[in-house]
């Protein structure tokens, strides 16, 4: 049973399955990927050949999708790999809805700015005793 | 106080928790405006103190559980829009004012009319006035109502709601002092005078 | 009665926020039935789970499937050998036409005027 999954294993892994190591991108994919300059070498190999498939992309891109880009990077590459999936998904099914009704959409989701998150969520800052409640 | 150093055990976490269910309870309502979503909100803040923060001294637990608290009902908050917006999109309706929804703050007052224990002074003219006290509430924006009901309901300082908010003290001032306005001026309108 | 000081001119007209929490305390204290009993069953599922700190998982070793798995080498030979067909086959082609596609949107999700948690749950 085991030369059974190790067969598979071998079938299934493409030829370059070694890491994508961060000195070795070009100057262009660093600059695109920079966000993640930290946690790159770290990250699944499959992972990193499809962010470097974006990173392709984006030096056609505005600089306020840049902006964008380079914003959700982090957040995007701690996804579990169900979650990308899923995203891809619905944002299929997003595009495929008439466009006035999309900017509706947009609308609803626009409304109410205030209630973003606040910056830094990280960490429990210590606390001061407190009162006694009533 | 101290007695800092001594982590909460399960008594501890337990008392803690029972004091705080059902202001927990009514912050979220006045968020979403759902009775299920804000239990699950409630439920999903207690869990996560006690599962991420239950080792924690039991000083260290109040303003721990107030900012998970907060950012739960944001999130649920947030997912809830989105939701919405999904559901418009598959829609056949376009969305405008077509919402009909329960708004559990608006029928309060028949509520509290009904089920409101007979305590000696417990009028009909205080049921109705928390009543509109709440629907005000529910219609500040969403730091402002945070703001005021940490600071005047949980009783946390300045600091303490900047450190649960996740804002500056200067913030937290603006707001309350905002939402302190606002509500006077709400329940002036419905013609409440409090002594 | 306190009132609120960091309020400009009216400060007559201003309820006391003090005032406005007791009142908020007293709509707490009136819950319904059913609504406190949920907060104590909240409560309590959550006290169940103080202690533990980190999930545990539980790898399974593949020993429960084995009714599943070929039984004789004949089997063994021909179910490696249509693994090794199908995949060979198909994989190369489609996996490479399907990165192309998820590339297109994995930049457009990154990029849309809409923000991430529109399409994460």
């Amino acid at each position: 049973m085991v030369i059974v999954f190790l067969l598979l294993g071998l079938i299934g892994t493409p030829a370059d399955a070694a890491t994508i190591f961060w000195h070795s991108l070009t100057p262009a994919q660093q600059e695109a990927l920079a966000p993640l300059s930290q946690q790159w070498d770290n990250l699944p190999e499959l992972q990193q050949r499809r962010l470097l498939k974006t990173a392709k992309r984006y030096p056609n891109l505005t600089p306020e999708q840049k902006q964008r880009y380079r914003d959700r990077l982090e957040a995007w590459s701690k996804l579990t790999p169900e979650q990308r999936k899923a995203a891809r998904e619905k944002y299929r099914a997003f595009s495929k809805v008439p466009a006035e009704k999309r900017e509706q959409v947009k609308q609803m989701i626009r409304q109410d700015q205030d209630v973003k998150a606040p910056q830094s969520a990280s960490g429990i800052p210590a606390a001061a005793p407190l009162p006694i409640q009533p | 106080m101290q007695g800092a150093t001594k982590l909460a055990n399960r008594t501890e976490l337990s008392q803690f928790l029972s004091t705080v269910e059902r202001r927990a309870y009514k912050q979220a309502l006045y968020a979403v405006r759902n009775e299920h979503t804000a239990l699950d909100i409630v439920q999903d803040a207690m869990m996560k103190l006690a599962e991420k923060y239950g080792d924690k001294p039991a000083a260290e637990l109040p303003l721990l559980f107030q900012r998970i608290l907060q950012n739960t009902i944001r999130d649920y908050y947030r997912r809830q829009k989105v939701k919405n917006a999904w559901t418009t999109l598959f829609s056949s309706f376009s969305p405008k004012n077509e919402e009909i929804e329960y708004d559990p703050l608006d029928s309060l007052q028949d509520e509290e009319n009904q089920s409101a224990p007979a305590a000696p002074d417990d009028s009909l003219q205080q049921s109705q006035v928390i009543a509109l006290i709440e629907q005000a509430l529910g219609k500040l924006p969403a730091r402002q109502r945070e703001a005021f009901l940490l600071r005047y309901w949980e009783g946390l300082d300045t600091a303490e709601t900047a450190a649960a908010m996740g804002c500056t003290e200067g913030s937290v001032k603006t707001h309350c002092s905002r939402a302190t306005h606002a509500l006077a001026v709400s329940l002036k309108e419905k013609g409440v005078q409090l002594p | 009665m306190n009132m609120n000081t960091n309020l400009p001119n009216n400060n007559s007209r201003n309820i006391a926020p003090e005032r406005i929490a007791q009142l908020l305390t007293r709509a707490a204290q009136q819950l319904d039935d059913n609504t406190v009993a949920a907060l104590r069953q909240a409560r309590n599922v959550a006290l169940e789970r103080q202690l533990v700190s980190k999930p545990v998982f539980i790898l399974s070793t593949g020993h429960d499937m084995r009714w599943l798995m070929p039984h004789s080498t004949h089997q063994w030979v021909a179910t490696i050998i249509l693994f090794a067909a199908i995949l060979f086959g198909g994989v190369n082609y489609w996996q490479h036409s399907q990165e192309n596609e998820l590339a297109h949107l994995d930049v457009a999700i990154l990029t849309d005027d809409l923000p991430l948690e529109v399409f994460v749950d």
